[in-house]
């Protein structure tokens, strides 16, 4: 069978066209239409748009308040389990041992 | 170009601007006329500036085309939500009624063009119906020339094929 060539698939879409042009309004019918309303919906958007942006500020100031409350509880946090690493003679190690001289030093000079 | 001359670039070219509205809009009739009377609105009311890059009827059919998706995307979720019910339901009834009058070779073709992707209706409708060559489709689709030819054979091979298997269905 002998395939669709490129002329057939034109001939076709000129009858297609022909048939719709037919049904198509005229120009001065579109241009007499009502308008299509758009302000409320314009209104609507503008209206989300604020609250959305409201919403977002205010978490964002929300959110920054809990945080410093969060850092504060950070620093003052200890473990519950702190004490267990004190070890018997741990200060030995944190502090400098003193180092007295001999009285009989003067013995020297 | 001076607002005389854009209405009567506008009513010189309407008959094909509606025929592309309605393949833009899925042939939804009503929504075609919304779309094309916005599209004439934001023209004359210069709110969409040609500034003379292409030629008018390529400008002006992807005018169309971006109005036609930003509609169909409105329209979308007006449905989703219910709110448009009765509007869609008036639009189905009219819009069958205006498939039955068709012959049939154009109820094969249209219903064979459903079955191609979007991009291969248009590049098909704007190259066979509108008489626009390869460089002005993708133009008006805004693609690359490379993405509309592959479009356009892709969409030629499929109808073929759908037209093939009509056939063999018809001879059994």
């Amino acid at each position: 069978m002998k395939s669709l060539q490129d002329d057939d698939l034109r001939s076709m879409f000129q009858r297609l066209r022909a048939h719709e042009s037919g049904k198509a309004p005229s120009f001065e019918q579109m241009c007499a239409r009502p308008r299509t309303r758009r302000a409320p919906r314009t209104f609507l958007r503008v209206a989300l748009t604020t609250l959305f942006i409201a919403a977002v500020v205010l978490v964002g100031v929300w959110r920054t308040g809990t945080n410093q409350v969060d850092a504060t509880l950070v620093s003052s946090w200890r473990s519950p389990t702190d004490g267990l690493l004190k070890a018997p003679g741990s200060e030995l190690l944190t502090s400098v041992p003193k180092i007295e001289m001999p009285k009989s030093n003067s013995f020297i000079y | 170009m001076s607002p005389a001359e854009l209405r009567r670039e506008l009513e010189t070219l309407h008959k094909e601007s509606f025929g592309w509205a309605m393949r833009c809009c899925a042939n939804d009739r009503a929504l075609a006329e919304d779309v094309l009377q916005m599209v004439y609105l934001k023209v004359l009311d210069g709110k969409a500036t040609f500034a003379g890059r292409s030629s008018f009827k390529t400008w002006l059919f992807a005018v169309i085309r971006t109005t036609a998706a930003d509609e169909r995307r409105r329209t979308f979720y007006r449905r989703m939500f219910l709110t448009d019910f009765t509007r869609s339901y008036q639009h189905a009834a009219r819009d069958e009624h205006h498939f039955m009058e068709k012959d049939e070779s154009i109820e094969e073709l249209t219903s064979a063009l459903g079955k191609l992707s979007k991009r291969q209706q248009e590049v098909l409708h704007l190259v066979f119906y509108q008489n626009l060559s390869l460089t002005e489709a993708a133009e008006v689709m805004r693609v690359s020339i490379g993405s509309a030819r592959k479009h356009y054979e892709r969409g030629k091979d499929k109808l073929r094929r759908l037209f093939k298997d009509k056939d063999k269905e018809i001879i059994q």
